[in-house]
Protein backbone atom coordinates (compact mmCIF):
# COMPACT_ATOMS: atom_id res chain seq x y z
CA UNK A 1 0.00 0.00 0.00
CA UNK A 2 1.30 3.52 -0.63
CA UNK A 3 0.82 6.04 1.46
CA UNK A 4 0.69 9.70 0.14
CA UNK A 5 0.26 12.94 1.36
CA UNK A 6 -2.74 13.31 0.31
CA UNK A 7 -3.45 10.61 2.79
CA UNK A 8 -2.34 12.64 5.73
CA UNK A 9 -3.37 15.95 5.04
CA UNK A 10 -6.76 14.93 3.16
CA UNK A 11 -9.22 14.39 5.96
CA UNK A 12 -7.80 17.43 7.98
CA UNK A 13 -8.89 21.13 7.60
CA UNK A 14 -6.04 22.98 5.93
CA UNK A 15 -5.74 26.13 7.95
CA UNK A 16 -2.67 25.22 9.79
CA UNK A 17 0.20 27.35 9.41
CA UNK A 18 3.57 25.68 8.03
CA UNK A 19 5.42 26.94 10.60
CA UNK A 20 3.46 24.81 13.06
CA UNK A 21 3.71 21.98 11.33
CA UNK A 22 7.45 21.38 10.88
CA UNK A 23 7.85 22.91 14.41
CA UNK A 24 5.10 19.96 15.33
CA UNK A 25 7.48 17.52 13.26
CA UNK A 26 10.70 18.97 14.90
CA UNK A 27 9.35 18.49 18.39
CA UNK A 28 8.17 15.10 17.61
CA UNK A 29 11.57 13.83 16.80
CA UNK A 30 10.66 13.35 12.96
CA UNK A 31 12.18 16.25 11.17
CA UNK A 32 15.55 15.16 11.39
CA UNK A 33 14.83 12.06 10.16
CA UNK A 34 13.46 13.18 7.05
CA UNK A 35 14.82 13.94 3.60
CA UNK A 36 15.40 17.47 1.72
CA UNK A 37 13.28 15.83 -0.76
CA UNK A 38 10.33 14.38 1.43
CA UNK A 39 10.92 17.87 3.94
CA UNK A 40 9.96 20.11 0.51
CA UNK A 41 6.84 17.69 -0.41
CA UNK A 42 5.32 18.13 2.73
CA UNK A 43 5.82 21.88 2.30
CA UNK A 44 5.00 22.15 -0.99
CA UNK A 45 1.45 20.04 -0.50
CA UNK A 46 0.83 22.42 2.18
CA UNK A 47 1.31 25.21 0.26
CA UNK A 48 -0.90 24.30 -2.44
CA UNK A 49 -3.71 22.68 -0.23
CA UNK A 50 -3.89 26.57 0.99
CA UNK A 51 -4.54 27.75 -2.49
CA UNK A 52 -8.12 28.69 -3.74
CA UNK A 53 -9.21 25.96 -6.22
CA UNK A 54 -9.02 28.08 -8.75
CA UNK A 55 -5.76 28.62 -8.55
CA UNK A 56 -4.41 25.03 -8.76
CA UNK A 57 -6.51 24.73 -11.42
CA UNK A 58 -8.48 21.68 -10.52
CA UNK A 59 -11.68 20.52 -8.03
CA UNK A 60 -9.01 16.90 -7.33
CA UNK A 61 -6.78 17.15 -4.45
CA UNK A 62 -3.75 18.91 -5.65
CA UNK A 63 -1.02 16.97 -4.37
CA UNK A 64 -0.45 13.16 -4.78
CA UNK A 65 3.21 13.16 -4.42
CA UNK A 66 3.75 9.90 -2.77
CA UNK A 67 6.56 10.43 0.55
CA UNK A 68 8.00 7.00 0.01
CA UNK A 69 9.51 7.43 -3.75
CA UNK A 70 11.46 9.86 -1.22
CA UNK A 71 12.81 7.73 0.97
CA UNK A 72 10.19 7.53 3.71
CA UNK A 73 9.44 4.33 5.44
CA UNK A 74 6.22 3.00 6.44
CA UNK A 75 6.93 3.71 9.97
CA UNK A 76 7.57 7.18 9.53
CA UNK A 77 5.19 8.00 7.59
CA UNK A 78 2.60 6.83 10.79
CA UNK A 79 4.73 8.68 12.84
CA UNK A 80 3.90 11.75 10.74
CA UNK A 81 -0.22 10.65 9.96
CA UNK A 82 -0.13 11.04 13.68
CA UNK A 83 1.85 13.76 14.04
CA UNK A 84 -0.23 15.84 11.70
CA UNK A 85 -3.57 14.77 13.59
CA UNK A 86 -1.83 15.79 17.12
CA UNK A 87 -1.33 19.01 15.63
CA UNK A 88 -4.91 19.12 14.39
CA UNK A 89 -6.30 18.01 17.31
CA UNK A 90 -3.90 21.33 19.42
CA UNK A 91 -4.96 23.53 16.65
CA UNK A 92 -8.61 22.67 15.95
CA UNK A 93 -11.55 22.11 18.36
CA UNK A 94 -13.28 18.40 17.43
CA UNK A 95 -10.79 17.65 14.22
CA UNK A 96 -10.63 14.49 13.16
CA UNK A 97 -8.37 11.96 15.02
CA UNK A 98 -5.70 9.75 14.14
CA UNK A 99 -7.47 6.93 14.75
CA UNK A 100 -10.73 7.74 13.52
CA UNK A 101 -9.14 8.24 10.10
CA UNK A 102 -7.24 5.02 10.23
CA UNK A 103 -10.76 3.37 10.99
CA UNK A 104 -11.96 5.00 8.38
CA UNK A 105 -8.96 4.25 5.92
CA UNK A 106 -9.53 0.61 7.76
CA UNK A 107 -13.12 0.56 6.24
CA UNK A 108 -12.65 2.06 2.79
CA UNK A 109 -9.04 -0.85 2.26
CA UNK A 110 -11.72 -3.36 3.34
CA UNK A 111 -14.13 -2.46 0.74
CA UNK A 112 -11.56 -2.30 -1.99
CA UNK A 113 -11.12 -6.14 -1.54
CA UNK A 114 -14.58 -7.07 -2.33
CA UNK A 115 -14.02 -6.03 -6.16
CA UNK A 116 -17.73 -4.04 -5.96
CA UNK A 117 -18.27 -1.81 -9.34
CA UNK A 118 -17.11 1.31 -9.19
CA UNK A 119 -15.19 0.91 -6.16
CA UNK A 120 -12.90 3.32 -6.77
CA UNK A 121 -14.57 5.89 -7.81
CA UNK A 122 -16.94 5.23 -4.82
CA UNK A 123 -14.15 5.51 -2.59
CA UNK A 124 -12.52 8.73 -4.27
CA UNK A 125 -16.28 10.46 -3.50
CA UNK A 126 -16.17 9.63 -0.36
CA UNK A 127 -12.83 10.97 0.59
CA UNK A 128 -13.80 14.25 -1.29
CA UNK A 129 -16.79 14.21 1.01
CA UNK A 130 -14.54 13.73 4.09
CA UNK A 131 -12.82 16.56 3.30
CA UNK A 132 -15.35 18.85 2.32
CA UNK A 133 -17.42 18.30 5.79
CA UNK A 134 -13.93 18.82 7.50
CA UNK A 135 -13.60 21.98 6.05
CA UNK A 136 -17.45 22.95 6.32
CA UNK A 137 -17.72 21.89 10.24
CA UNK A 138 -13.88 21.70 11.51
CA UNK A 139 -15.86 21.05 14.67
CA UNK A 140 -16.99 17.93 13.72
CA UNK A 141 -15.40 14.89 15.26
CA UNK A 142 -17.01 12.39 12.62
CA UNK A 143 -18.07 13.83 9.79
CA UNK A 144 -18.35 10.34 8.25
CA UNK A 145 -20.09 7.71 10.51
CA UNK A 146 -18.08 4.54 9.97
CA UNK A 147 -20.77 1.91 10.95
CA UNK A 148 -22.88 3.29 8.76
CA UNK A 149 -19.86 3.53 6.33
CA UNK A 150 -20.02 -0.63 7.57
CA UNK A 151 -23.31 -0.89 6.42
CA UNK A 152 -23.03 0.38 2.88
CA UNK A 153 -20.33 -1.84 2.51
CA UNK A 154 -22.14 -4.69 3.16
CA UNK A 155 -25.16 -3.63 0.82
CA UNK A 156 -22.93 -2.79 -2.04
CA UNK A 157 -20.75 -6.15 -1.66
CA UNK A 158 -24.41 -8.21 -1.45
CA UNK A 159 -26.52 -6.50 -4.38
CA UNK A 160 -23.60 -5.75 -6.85
CA UNK A 161 -25.13 -3.28 -8.68
CA UNK A 162 -23.18 -2.32 -11.77
CA UNK A 163 -24.34 1.69 -11.85
CA UNK A 164 -22.53 4.27 -9.80
CA UNK A 165 -24.93 5.75 -7.58
CA UNK A 166 -25.00 9.37 -6.17
CA UNK A 167 -23.56 9.96 -2.39
CA UNK A 168 -23.68 12.15 -0.43
CA UNK A 169 -23.58 12.60 3.67
CA UNK A 170 -26.44 13.20 6.33
CA UNK A 171 -25.74 15.98 8.62
CA UNK A 172 -24.86 13.28 11.31
CA UNK A 173 -22.33 11.70 8.97
CA UNK A 174 -24.43 8.88 7.36
CA UNK A 175 -23.64 7.57 4.16
CA UNK A 176 -26.53 8.07 1.66
CA UNK A 177 -26.91 6.70 -1.82
CA UNK A 178 -29.20 7.47 -4.47
CA UNK A 179 -30.07 5.74 -7.85
CA UNK A 180 -32.02 8.88 -9.54
CA UNK A 181 -33.59 8.49 -13.43
CA UNK A 182 -36.30 11.18 -12.17
CA UNK A 183 -38.60 12.12 -9.52
CA UNK A 184 -41.13 9.02 -9.99
CA UNK A 185 -38.15 6.32 -10.38
CA UNK A 186 -35.63 6.82 -7.25
CA UNK A 187 -34.25 4.43 -5.62
CA UNK A 188 -32.71 6.06 -2.22
CA UNK A 189 -30.84 4.48 0.86
CA UNK A 190 -29.23 5.91 4.34
CA UNK A 191 -27.53 3.64 6.03
CA UNK A 192 -27.90 3.77 9.71
CA UNK A 193 -25.19 3.18 12.13
CA UNK A 194 -26.97 -0.19 13.81
CA UNK A 195 -26.63 -1.51 10.65
CA UNK A 196 -29.40 -1.02 9.06
CA UNK A 197 -31.01 0.81 6.36
CA UNK A 198 -33.69 3.41 5.60
CA UNK A 199 -35.12 2.59 2.02
CA UNK A 200 -37.17 5.09 -0.06
CA UNK A 201 -37.95 3.87 -3.40
CA UNK A 202 -40.58 5.80 -5.63
CA UNK A 203 -41.25 4.56 -9.07
CA UNK A 204 -43.65 5.40 -11.71
CA UNK A 205 -46.62 2.74 -12.84
CA UNK A 206 -48.23 2.43 -16.01
CA UNK A 207 -51.86 1.98 -15.39
CA UNK A 208 -55.41 3.03 -17.11
CA UNK A 209 -54.16 6.12 -15.02
CA UNK A 210 -50.61 6.37 -14.10
CA UNK A 211 -49.54 6.96 -10.55
CA UNK A 212 -46.25 6.88 -8.77
CA UNK A 213 -45.76 4.28 -5.83
CA UNK A 214 -44.10 5.58 -2.83
CA UNK A 215 -41.72 2.03 -0.35
CA UNK A 216 -40.30 3.16 2.42
CA UNK A 217 -38.68 0.80 5.29
CA UNK A 218 -36.25 -0.06 7.39
CA UNK A 219 -34.47 -3.03 7.40
CA UNK A 220 -31.24 -5.15 7.52
CA UNK A 221 -29.02 -5.08 4.91
CA UNK A 222 -29.86 -8.95 4.25
CA UNK A 223 -33.65 -8.61 3.92
CA UNK A 224 -33.13 -5.11 1.94
CA UNK A 225 -31.16 -6.42 -0.66
CA UNK A 226 -33.66 -9.58 -1.18
CA UNK A 227 -36.77 -7.26 -0.96
CA UNK A 228 -34.91 -5.17 -3.77
CA UNK A 229 -33.85 -8.14 -5.77
CA UNK A 230 -37.49 -9.56 -5.07
CA UNK A 231 -39.31 -6.72 -6.64
CA UNK A 232 -36.97 -5.32 -9.50
CA UNK A 233 -36.08 -2.61 -7.40
CA UNK A 234 -32.28 -2.91 -8.28
CA UNK A 235 -31.12 -0.60 -10.68
CA UNK A 236 -30.41 -2.48 -14.48
CA UNK A 237 -27.31 -4.37 -14.81
CA UNK A 238 -27.42 -5.37 -11.34
CA UNK B 1 -45.09 41.08 9.17
CA UNK B 2 -46.21 37.51 8.88
CA UNK B 3 -45.47 34.88 11.70
CA UNK B 4 -46.12 32.02 9.17
CA UNK B 5 -44.64 32.39 5.29
CA UNK B 6 -48.06 33.05 3.43
CA UNK B 7 -48.49 29.96 1.20
CA UNK B 8 -47.84 32.50 -1.83
CA UNK B 9 -44.44 32.83 -1.20
CA UNK B 10 -41.20 30.31 -0.85
CA UNK B 11 -38.26 29.39 0.88
CA UNK B 12 -34.75 29.36 0.05
CA UNK B 13 -32.41 26.53 1.33
CA UNK B 14 -28.96 27.17 1.37
CA UNK B 15 -27.41 23.75 0.13
CA UNK B 16 -23.76 22.62 0.30
CA UNK B 17 -22.33 21.02 -2.25
CA UNK B 18 -21.47 17.84 -0.18
CA UNK B 19 -25.32 17.28 -0.35
CA UNK B 20 -25.48 17.86 -4.11
CA UNK B 21 -25.17 14.87 -7.00
CA UNK B 22 -21.47 14.42 -8.24
CA UNK B 23 -21.93 16.62 -11.06
CA UNK B 24 -23.03 19.52 -8.75
CA UNK B 25 -26.60 19.53 -10.24
CA UNK B 26 -28.55 18.17 -7.98
CA UNK B 27 -29.87 18.41 -4.72
CA UNK B 28 -30.08 15.20 -2.97
CA UNK B 29 -32.41 14.58 0.27
CA UNK B 30 -29.30 15.03 2.47
CA UNK B 31 -29.73 18.65 2.07
CA UNK B 32 -32.82 18.62 4.29
CA UNK B 33 -32.27 16.37 6.83
CA UNK B 34 -32.02 17.32 10.60
CA UNK B 35 -29.38 16.72 12.80
CA UNK B 36 -30.10 15.01 15.09
CA UNK B 37 -27.18 13.88 17.15
CA UNK B 38 -27.27 17.73 18.16
CA UNK B 39 -31.45 17.44 18.72
CA UNK B 40 -32.02 19.91 15.76
CA UNK B 41 -36.03 19.51 15.09
CA UNK B 42 -36.44 21.94 12.59
CA UNK B 43 -34.71 23.42 9.15
CA UNK B 44 -33.33 27.10 8.72
CA UNK B 45 -34.14 28.69 5.59
CA UNK B 46 -34.74 31.99 4.09
CA UNK B 47 -37.90 33.56 3.28
CA UNK B 48 -37.33 34.71 0.17
CA UNK B 49 -40.11 37.63 -0.76
CA UNK B 50 -38.18 39.19 2.41
CA UNK B 51 -36.58 41.87 1.03
CA UNK B 52 -40.13 42.55 -1.48
CA UNK B 53 -37.85 43.34 -4.48
CA UNK B 54 -39.86 43.55 -7.63
CA UNK B 55 -38.26 40.77 -9.38
CA UNK B 56 -37.03 37.02 -8.27
CA UNK B 57 -33.89 37.85 -9.59
CA UNK B 58 -33.49 40.51 -7.27
CA UNK B 59 -34.53 38.86 -4.09
CA UNK B 60 -32.04 35.80 -5.11
CA UNK B 61 -29.47 38.59 -5.28
CA UNK B 62 -30.64 39.80 -1.71
CA UNK B 63 -30.58 36.37 -0.14
CA UNK B 64 -27.25 35.60 -1.18
CA UNK B 65 -25.85 38.99 0.56
CA UNK B 66 -27.60 37.63 3.80
CA UNK B 67 -25.94 33.90 3.33
CA UNK B 68 -22.71 35.67 2.33
CA UNK B 69 -22.86 37.56 5.62
CA UNK B 70 -24.26 34.73 8.13
CA UNK B 71 -22.40 31.38 6.32
CA UNK B 72 -19.66 29.87 4.87
CA UNK B 73 -20.87 29.89 1.20
CA UNK B 74 -18.54 27.89 -1.06
CA UNK B 75 -18.49 28.13 -5.17
CA UNK B 76 -20.85 25.43 -6.31
CA UNK B 77 -22.90 24.96 -3.09
CA UNK B 78 -26.88 26.00 -4.61
CA UNK B 79 -30.01 27.52 -3.49
CA UNK B 80 -33.17 25.57 -3.33
CA UNK B 81 -36.42 27.07 -3.75
CA UNK B 82 -39.40 25.71 -2.22
CA UNK B 83 -42.80 26.95 -2.60
CA UNK B 84 -44.65 26.97 0.71
CA UNK B 85 -48.22 25.90 -0.34
CA UNK B 86 -46.49 23.55 -2.60
CA UNK B 87 -44.70 21.70 0.17
CA UNK B 88 -47.09 21.57 2.32
CA UNK B 89 -49.39 20.21 0.11
CA UNK B 90 -47.22 17.77 -0.81
CA UNK B 91 -46.53 16.40 2.34
CA UNK B 92 -49.69 16.63 4.24
CA UNK B 93 -51.23 15.02 0.71
CA UNK B 94 -48.70 12.77 0.54
CA UNK B 95 -47.25 11.57 3.90
CA UNK B 96 -50.39 12.65 6.49
CA UNK B 97 -48.10 14.88 7.95
CA UNK B 98 -48.30 18.67 8.77
CA UNK B 99 -45.02 21.21 8.37
CA UNK B 100 -44.62 25.13 8.37
CA UNK B 101 -42.77 27.62 7.23
CA UNK B 102 -42.07 30.37 9.80
CA UNK B 103 -40.37 32.84 10.92
CA UNK B 104 -38.04 33.22 13.13
CA UNK B 105 -35.44 36.16 12.65
CA UNK B 106 -31.81 35.57 13.40
CA UNK B 107 -28.99 36.81 12.56
CA UNK B 108 -30.85 37.34 9.63
CA UNK B 109 -34.18 39.18 9.41
CA UNK B 110 -35.57 36.97 6.81
CA UNK B 111 -34.30 33.83 8.44
CA UNK B 112 -36.87 31.07 8.70
CA UNK B 113 -37.16 27.68 9.81
CA UNK B 114 -39.44 24.70 8.49
CA UNK B 115 -41.18 23.30 11.81
CA UNK B 116 -43.09 19.92 11.66
CA UNK B 117 -39.96 17.80 10.35
CA UNK B 118 -39.08 15.99 13.59
CA UNK B 119 -41.57 13.16 13.33
CA UNK B 120 -41.79 9.25 12.23
CA UNK B 121 -41.38 10.38 8.40
CA UNK B 122 -38.72 12.98 8.62
CA UNK B 123 -36.66 11.07 6.06
CA UNK B 124 -39.74 11.24 3.62
CA UNK B 125 -40.18 14.88 4.09
CA UNK B 126 -36.44 15.85 3.52
CA UNK B 127 -37.31 13.52 -0.03
CA UNK B 128 -39.97 15.79 -1.25
CA UNK B 129 -38.45 19.27 0.03
CA UNK B 130 -35.48 17.67 -1.97
CA UNK B 131 -37.81 16.83 -4.78
CA UNK B 132 -39.57 20.50 -5.06
CA UNK B 133 -36.08 22.32 -4.17
CA UNK B 134 -34.32 20.77 -7.73
CA UNK B 135 -37.62 22.59 -9.75
CA UNK B 136 -35.98 25.95 -8.95
CA UNK B 137 -32.03 26.31 -7.97
CA UNK B 138 -29.26 29.03 -8.20
CA UNK B 139 -25.79 29.60 -7.21
CA UNK B 140 -25.82 30.57 -3.47
CA UNK B 141 -22.69 32.77 -4.54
Amino acid sequence: MSICIDDIFGTSPSSLAGGAWLGELRSAGIKDRLTTEALNLIEESRFARNLPQTQTGTAEPPQYYSLETAGVSHELLAEIAKAYAALCQNSIRGAVTYDQRQRFRECLDAFLEHGIPNDRRIVSRLQSLLEMSSEDEPENPAPINVDSLDSMVEFLARARIQRYPDISLSPDGLVFLEWYDSPEQTLSLLFLPDGSARLLWTRRIKEAIPRRDRVSATMGIAPLVSFLKHNNALPPGS
Amino acid sequence: LPTLLPDSDSAARHCPKKHLSDDGQRIMATAFHLRQQRGEKELSVLWVEYFGRPTRGENIDYLRNELSRTLNVRSGDLLGIVGVEDARHRVSSELGKGIEFRRSPRGSTAHSRIVGMDCDAQYEIAAILAEQANLETYPAS
